[in-house]
C-alpha cells in the first residue's frame, strides 16, 4: 500500500478552522454567552469630562436601590496603579483624586439586572471641579499648557532617541532630502464583540475570571498585581474571542472592577462594554504626528532617514513607548537605509489612551515611509517600483539596528505584485484612476524584550490510548487559526489525522504560560514548540513500534494514523495499536512538553537599541487601484493585489483570511476609520457615524503566496496577522496620487480633503 | 408588570413572561438559552443579532419582545445541527468564510433570508443582502464566495 | 434601556387617548429602528410605549387611479421597495427607500418613523417634497391634513403634538411626463445616513421638452427638508442644458445652510449640493431619453 503520494499531509493545505462547526451552529460560547447561577450585571459610572477634580462621590441613593448589591469607587480599590509595562503605572482601576478623559472609570454598580443597575448608576452623584484640558500633543508640550500630572515637565510621559550609522555622512551625501509631516488618527478596535468579563470567587476567595482576552497570562499576572492577589488564587479562562486586532491583551479598568464589585457583593458579576462604551473608553491605536525627513542620491539610494514622531499618549500609560520604538524602528529598516536618526516624544492629552491595534506602530510607520517613498521617486522621475527594487532589503542583510534579516521575498513581492496588478499599464492610465504601491516589514514571530518580556511559548501534548491526541497550548486563537495551524503542524509532524488532534483551550489553571497572541508570533513561536513536541512524542512511539515490527526506530516514519517501515511500507501498525500497547500494556502514556524560544534573537541594547530581537522579518506588497471622483473626492478602491512572504503556506486558507481582512482595515484606515474628538467628547461614538468597511466597500482582491522557506519557522513559515493590513493604507494614498496628483498626508483620506487639495492644485 | 407572550422559535411553541422592556434579542439570549444570536452594538448596525422574523431578516436588538407576541422566529440554532448542517453552514466552512466567528450566525442567517427570496442573486445582490452585517476579521470576500457558491448549488440542484 | 409600560391599542381613538393621558412621557412605536436606537443608547427613556402596529387604519399601501397613492404610516420601507406599483408609477420614493438602512433596517423601519422622526438626513422626505405629498394628522378631537413643507419644524421636531399622530400620506398623480430621481451621498455605499440627499421632479412640456416645473428638495443640508425654490426657479420655462444645470446647481448651494458637522464641514457640503443637484438634474434627462427610446 502506498502511503507517501505528496510530501505533506496537511502542511500546505487549505483547511478550515477546526472549530468552525461551533460557531455555524451557534453553539461557540463566547463571554456574554455565559451564565452563572447568581450572576449579578455590573455597570460603569464614566467621567463626563475630559479633565477634572473629584470633589466627592455620594453613592447612598445609589446601595439603596433595590436589587443593587454592591457599588464601588477608590476606595474599595487596592488603589494599585497599573498599566502594560510595570516601570510606569498610572492608571487607577477607579480615579481617585482626578479623572482625566471623557470616560474615566469613577465608580461601578452591581445589580441583578442590567436595567437596575443602569438606573443605580444614575443615582450615583459625583462633585467635580473642572479643569482645563489639552487634547493636541503639539499643544500640550507648549509652555503654559494645562498640566496633567504635576511632575510632568510638559506633559511628556517619555522621550527617546536612536541614531544608527553616521547621520553627518549620510546628510553630507544626499544629492535631495524630502521632509514631510504626516499624522495618523486615533482608531478602534471595533470588533464585533465587545470587551468583557465575568468575575467569580469561590469560597476560599479563589477568582476565576473568565474573559474575551488574546493573553490570558498578561491579565492573570496584572490582576494579581492590581488585587494584591498571589498567582495560583487567580484562574482566567479564555473563551472564545470575537475578534482581539490587539486590543484585548492588556487589563481594561472592567476586569478589576468586576473583581472588586465580585468581592463586595459576594456573588459573580459580568461586565459588558456597551457599543458606546467600546467607542469612548478602550483604547485606541495610538495617533502619532510623524516628521520624516529623507535623503537620496539622484540614482534613488537611499542616504539616511531622519524623524520625529510625537505620540499622542492620552490620558494615562500603556504601551505608548514599545509602539513609538516599533514606528521608529521601521522608519530605520524599511529599505536599506545606511544611517538613522530618530526622536521620539511621548505626550500626555486628554484623551482616550492608546493600545496596540494590528500593527502596532506598523500602519503609522509605513504611511509616512510609503508615501513619502513616492514623492521620492516622482521627483527622481524613477518609477516607484523600481526606486523600491533598488533599495529593499536583502536576505542575508544585517541592518545598522542591527536586524539579522534572514528569509526576505521583499524584491519578488514587489516584482510578481507588480506584474499581476498590471503595473506599467495602469500607471499611465488616463482618467479617474490610478494605481500605487506600498511594502511592508515586520516581525514574522513576536519579538524579545521589546514590551517587557521574552518572546516564548510551551506546547505539551499527550497521545491517548486510541491515539488521538491532546495538545495543550497557552497561547490563544483569537479567530485568526492559530489551533488550527497548531493541529496542522502536530498531525503533520506525528502522522496522526487532524481530526484526531484536539487543541485545549487556554485557562491558567491548567496551560502553559506563553506570552499570548500578539506581534504575528503564534505560527512561529507556538508552531516550532509543536513541531518540537510532535517530533518528540513520535521518537516515542517510534521506540514502541519499533519493538513491535522489529525494526530500528530509525527506519520508521508515520502518516495519516499509521507507522511504517521506511523501506518496507507494507509492514506498518497504527498510531492507535501503538498508543494502546504503550499506554495500557507498558503502563507510560506518551507525552511531550516543550517550550521555544528563538536562539536567534536577543533583547534590544538598554542604551543603544541595537540588537535582532525578531527571529524572522515578513514581507509583503500591496497594490492598490483606486477611481476617484474628482467632483465629491469620494475614493473607490476597485482593486487590490496582496503579495506576502509568509516563509511558507501552512494554510493558505487562513492567510488569504488574514489578508483580506487585513486589506478592509487598510482600507478604513485610509479612507474612513477616525474618532472625532472635540474637546475630549468622541463626536462618532457608533457604528453610525464612525465608519467601518461592509459588503459593499470591498474591492477586487487578489492575493498571491511568495515561500521564502524561513530557516527557523516551523516548516519555514512565519507570520502573517499585521503584515496583512500594514501597506494598505500607503498603497492607496499613493493610488490616489497617480489619479489625481494630489497628496494626502494626513489619515484618513477622506472626500472633503481630496476636494480641498485639487482646489489648491488649481 | 410582566406580559405574557407567545412565540414559535425554530418551530417550537414557547410561552414566556417578559418585561415590557427586554430586547427581543435579551430574551432569545437569556430566557431560551439560544445564545447564537449575538449583541454587538445595541443600535441595529452590526447585525450579529439578525434573526429571521415572521419570514424576513431584522436586528432583534431593535424589537422588544413583547412586539414578538405571536411571531415566528428562526435563529442559528434552526438551521442545522452537528449532525445535518445548512448547505449555507457547510460553504462557511468549506470556503474559509469564519474567523472569529462572532458575526457568523447573523451573516448566515442573512444569507439564508436572500436566497430564500431571491435564489439567484447577482454579487452586487449579496453585496447589498449582508451590507448590514458587520465583519471586522474577513473582509466580507470569503463570505460573498459562499453566499454564491450555495446559490450556485442551489441552481444546480434546481435543473435537475 | 430603562423600565417601561407596554401598551398595544387596536385602534386609533385608543392610541390617542393613551398619549393625551400620558403626554410627554409617552412615545410611539412603529418600527423601532429609530426609537429603539435612542432608547438603547438611554438618549431618551420614555416611560409608556404606544404601539401602533395593531392597528389595522394604519397599515397598507392604497391607490385610487384618479387621485394617487396612499402610503399608511405603518408601510415598511421594505414595503415600498418591492412594491413593483410604487416603483413604476411613483419611482423616486423606491429610489429613496432603496437607500436607507440595510435589508433588517428596511424590514421594520416605516413610512411614519421616518417622517416623525424628522432626523435632517430623512431619505424619504424629499421624495415626499417633490411628489408634493399631503400629511393626515389626527388629534383626540380633530382632523388635519397639511402639506409635507409645513411638517417639520426642526431636527428631530415636527408640527405634531404630544397627542397626535399621522395616519395617511397622501401623494398626488404626479403630473404625466414628469420625471424624478433621488440620490443619496454618503461615505460608503450602504448604511449611511445621507450627507446630502436630493430629490428632483421635473415635468416637461409636452411638445418642446421644456421645463413646465421643477421641484428639487434636499435632506441633510439644514435642520429639516427643504425645496431649493430659486434653484427651480433657474429651470422652469427653459429647455435644460449644461448652463442651466450648471447655473441651478450653484443657486442651490447658496441657497441652503448646511452646518459643519460628524458627517462633513458646512463648505464641503456647499461643492456636494452643487454636484449632486447636476447629477440629479443629468439623470432625471437620461430616463426621459430612455422613455423616448423605449417609445
Amino acid at each position: 500500500m502506498s502511503i507517501r503520494d505528496d510530501q505533506f499531509s496537511y502542511i500546505g493545505k487549505k483547511i478550515p478552522l477546526i472549530d468552525s462547526i461551533y460557531k455555524v451552529t451557534g453553539e461557540a460560547k463566547y463571554l456574554d454567552d455565559i451564565r452563572l447561577p447568581g450572576m449579578l450585571y455590573g455597570k460603569v459610572l464614566r467621567s463626563p469630562y475630559p479633565h477634572a477634580k473629584i470633589l466627592g462621590i455620594d453613592i447612598s441613593k445609589a446601595i439603596k436601590l433595590q436589587g443593587v448589591k454592591a457599588v464601588i469607587t477608590a476606595n474599595d480599590t487596592t488603589k494599585i496603579k497599573f498599566c502594560h509595562l510595570p516601570i510606569t503605572p498610572n492608571k487607577m482601576v477607579l480615579a481617585d483624586e482626578k479623572v482625566r478623559f471623557v470616560g474615566d472609570e469613577v465608580a461601578a454598580v452591581a445589580a441583578i439586572d442590567e436595567v437596575t443597575a443602569e438606573e443605580a448608576l444614575d443615582l450615583i452623584k459625583v462633585d467635580y471641579e473642572i479643569l482645563p484640558a489639552v487634547f493636541d500633543p503639539e499643544e500640550a508640550m507648549e509652555p503654559g499648557a494645562p498640566k496633567i500630572y504635576e511632575d510632568c515637565e510638559k506633559n511628556i510621559a517619555s522621550r527617546f532617541a536612536r541614531e544608527f550609522g553616521d547621520i553627518k555622512k549620510g546628510i553630507g551625501g544626499s544629492d535631495l532630502v524630502f521632509e514631510d509631516r504626516y499624522t495618523c488618527p486615533p482608531v478602534v478596535s471595533c470588533t464585533i464583540e465587545p470587551h468583557g468579563c465575568i468575575a467569580s470567587f469561590d469560597i476560599y476567595g479563589r477568582l476565576t475570571l473568565w474573559t474575551t482576552t488574546q493573553n490570558p497570562y498578561n491579565i492573570q499576572r496584572a490582576l494579581a498585581n492590581v488585587l494584591k492577589m498571589q498567582m495560583h488564587n487567580v484562574r482566567v479562562v479564555n473563551t472564545f474571542v470575537g475578534g482581539a486586532f490587539g486590543n484585548k491583551s492588556v487589563i481594561l479598568p472592567l476586569e478589576p472592577i468586576a473583581v472588586f464589585l465580585a468581592k463586595k457583593a459576594n456573588k459573580p458579576v459580568k461586565i459588558i462594554n456597551s457599543r458606546f462604551e467600546e467607542f469612548i473608553s478602550t483604547r485606541t491605536r495610538y495617533s502619532m504626528i510623524i516628521y520624516l525627513k529623507t535623503g537620496v542620491k539622484k540614482d534613488g539610494t537611499l542616504t539616511f532617514r531622519e524623524a520625529k514622531v510625537i505620540t499622542n499618549n492620552g490620558a494615562y500609560n500603556n504601551k505608548a513607548p514599545g509602539i513609538t520604538l516599533l514606528t521608529c524602528n521601521r522608519i530605520g529598516n524599511l529599505y536599506r537605509v545606511p544611517n538613522t536618526r530618530i526622536e521620539a516624544l511621548i505626550v500626555y492629552t486628554n484623551n482616550q489612551y492608546g493600545d496596540a491595534l494590528r500593527g502596532w506602530g506598523g500602519p503609522q510607520a509605513h504611511f509616512a515611509v510609503e508615501s513619502q517613498m513616492d514623492s521620492i521617486a516622482h521627483a527622481l522621475n524613477i518609477d516607484p517600483l523600481e526606486l523600491r527594487l533598488k533599495n529593499a532589503n536583502q536576505p542575508g542583510d544585517t541592518t545598522p539596528w542591527g536586524w539579522k534579516i534572514t528569509s526576505c521575498g521583499l524584491s519578488d513581492c514587489l516584482k510578481e505584485a507588480a506584474k499581476i496588478a498590471g503595473w506599467y499599464y495602469k500607471r499611465n492610465q488616463t482618467g479617474p484612476r490610478g494605481i500605487g504601491m506600498a511594502a511592508v516589514i515586520h516581525t514574522g514571530g513576536g519579538s524579545m524584550g521589546t514590551h517587557g518580556g521574552g518572546n516564548f511559548s510551551e506546547i505539551s501534548m499527550k497521545i491517548n490510548s486510541d491515539g488521538t491526541v491532546n495538545v495543550i497550548t497557552g497561547d490563544s486563537d483569537i479567530g485568526q487559526g492559530s489551533n488550527t495551524v497548531l493541529a496542522q503542524i502536530v498531525a503533520e509532524e506525528l502522522g496522526v489525522l487532524i481530526k484526531d488532534v484536539k487543541i485545549t483551550s487556554v485557562d491558567t489553571d491548567v496551560t502553559p504560560v506563553t506570552m499570548g497572541t500578539w506581534g504575528s508570533r503564534v505560527t512561529f513561536i507556538c508552531g516550532n514548540a509543536a513541531k518540537k513536541a510532535a517530533k518528540e512524542a513520535k521518537n516515542e512511539l517510534f521506540k514502541i513500534a519499533a519493538k513491535m515490527l522489529e525494526v530500528d526506530p530509525k527506519d520508521l516514519d508515520s502518516k495519516n494514523g499509521k507507522i511504517y517501515g521506511k523501506r518496507s511500507p507494507d509492514h506498518w501498525l497504527t498510531i492507535s495499536e501503538v498508543a494502546y500497547e504503550s499506554t495500557v500494556k507498558q503502563g507510560k502514556t506518551i507525552t511531550s512538553k516543550v517550550t521555544y524560544s528563538p536562539s536567534n534573537t536577543s533583547p534590544p541594547d538598554l542604551k543603544t537599541g541595537y540588537g535582532n530581537y525578531c527571529p524572522t522579518y515578513s514581507f509583503g506588497v500591496h497594490v492598490a487601484e483606486v477611481e476617484v471622483d474628482a467632483e465629491t473626492g469620494k475614493v473607490k478602491v476597485i482593486n487590490m493585489v496582496a503579495v506576502h512572504d509568509v516563509g511558507r503556506a501552512i494554510n493558505p486558507l487562513l492567510i488569504e483570511g488574514q489578508i483580506e481582512g487585513g486589506i478592509a482595515m487598510g482600507i478604513g484606515y485610509a479612507l474612513l476609520e477616525k474618532l472625532q474628538w472635540e474637546n475630549g467628547k468622541t463626536l462618532n461614538p457608533n457604528f453610525c457615524t464612525y465608519k467601518i468597511v461592509n459588503s459593499t466597500e470591498v474591492p477586487s482582491i487578489h492575493t498571491f503566496l511568495i515561500e521564502t522557506i524561513d530557516p527557523y519557522g516551523p516548516f519555514g513559515a512565519k507570520g502573517i496577522g499585521e503584515p496583512a493590513t500594514i501597506p494598505t493604507a500607503p498603497a492607496i494614498a499613493n493610488a490616489i496620487y497617480n489619479a489625481i496628483g494630489v497628496r494626502i498626508k494626513d489619515l484618513p483620506i477622506t472626500p472633503d480633503k481630496i476636494l480641498k487639495a485639487l482646489k489648491e492644485k488649481q | 408588570m410582566k406580559h405574557k407572550i407567545r412565540l414559535t422559535v425554530n418551530g417550537e411553541l414557547n410561552e414566556l413572561l417578559v418585561d415590557p422592556w427586554q430586547t427581543l434579542v435579551d430574551i432569545i439570549r437569556n430566557e431560551m438559552g439560544l445564545t447564537g444570536t449575538k449583541k454587538g452594538c445595541g443600535s441595529g448596525d452590526c447585525g450579529a443579532c439578525t434573526i429571521i422574523f415572521n419570514g424576513k431578516p431584522v436586528c432583534s436588538c431593535l424589537i422588544l419582545s413583547i412586539e414578538a407576541d405571536g411571531s415566528e422566529i428562526i435563529t442559528i440554532e434552526g438551521l442545522g445541527s452537528g449532525e445535518e448542517l445548512h448547505p449555507i453552514q457547510k460553504a462557511f466552512i468549506q470556503l474559509g468564510a469564519i474567523q472569529c466567528g462572532f458575526c457568523t450566525p447573523g451573516m448566515i442567517i442573512s444569507a439564508k433570508a436572500l436566497l430564500d427570496k431571491f435564489p439567484n442573486p447577482t454579487e452586487e445582490q449579496v453585496k447589498i443582502a449582508i451590507s448590514g452585517n458587520l465583519c471586522r476579521c474577513s473582509g466580507y470576500k470569503k463570505i460573498i464566495e459562499a453566499i454564491l457558491h450555495v446559490r450556485d448549488l442551489f441552481q444546480q440542484m434546481h435543473k435537475h | 434601556m430603562k423600565r417601561l409600560e407596554y401598551f398595544a391599542p387596536n385602534n386609533i381613538g385608543e392610541a390617542l387617548q393613551l398619549l393625551d393621558i400620558h403626554r410627554d412621557k409617552a412615545k410611539v412605536l412603529a418600527g423601532g429602528t429609530d426609537l429603539l436606537v435612542q432608547m438603547n443608547n438611554n438618549e431618551i427613556n420614555p416611560s409608556y410605549l404606544v404601539d401602533l402596529k395593531k392597528i389595522n387604519d394604519l397599515a397598507g399601501i392604497n391607490y385610487i387611479p384618479n387621485e394617487g397613492l396612499r402610503l399608511y404610516p405603518l408601510t415598511t420601507i421594505s414595503d415600498i421597495e418591492s412594491s413593483e406599483f410604487i416603483t413604476e408609477k411613483f419611482s423616486i420614493l423606491s429610489d429613496a427607500a432603496k437607500t436607507i438602512g440595510s435589508v433588517q433596517i428596511r424590514n421594520r423601519a416605516t413610512v411614519g418613523g421616518n417622517l416623525c422622526r424628522a432626523a435632517p438626513s430623512a431619505d424619504l422626505a424629499p421624495a415626499l417634497f417633490v411628489l408634493e405629498a399631503q400629511l393626515k394628522i389626527r388629534g383626540i378631537k380633530s382632523e388635519k391634513t397639511v402639506p409635507i413643507q409645513n411638517f417639520f419644524i426642526g431636527p428631530g421636531k415636527t408640527i405634531l403634538k404630544y397627542n397626535e399622530i399621522l395616519t395617511e400620506v397622501i401623494i398626488p398623480n404626479p403630473p404625466s411626463l414628469s420625471f424624478g430621481v433621488y440620490l443619496k451621498h454618503g461615505p460608503r455605499q450602504a448604511m449611511d445616513l445621507a450627507t446630502v440627499g436630493i430629490a428632483v421632479l421635473i415635468v416637461f412640456a409636452p411638445i418642446n421638452h421644456t421645463c413646465e416645473s421643477a421641484k428639487i428638495a434636499l435632506a441633510s443640508v439644514a435642520p429639516t427638508p427643504l425645496r431649493a425654490k430659486a434653484a427651480e426657479k433657474v429651470l422652469v420655462g427653459e429647455k435644460i442644458n449644461q448652463l442651466i444645470i450648471d447655473e441651478a446647481a450653484k443657486v442651490a448651494s447658496e441657497e441652503v445652510h448646511p452646518v459643519t458637522d460628524v458627517y462633513g464641514s458646512e463648505w464641503y457640503k456647499r461643492d456636494i449640493i452643487a454636484v449632486y443637484v447636476k447629477r440629479a438634474i443629468k439623470r432625471v434627462l437620461a430616463r426621459v431619453k430612455d422613455q423616448e427610446n423605449e417609445a
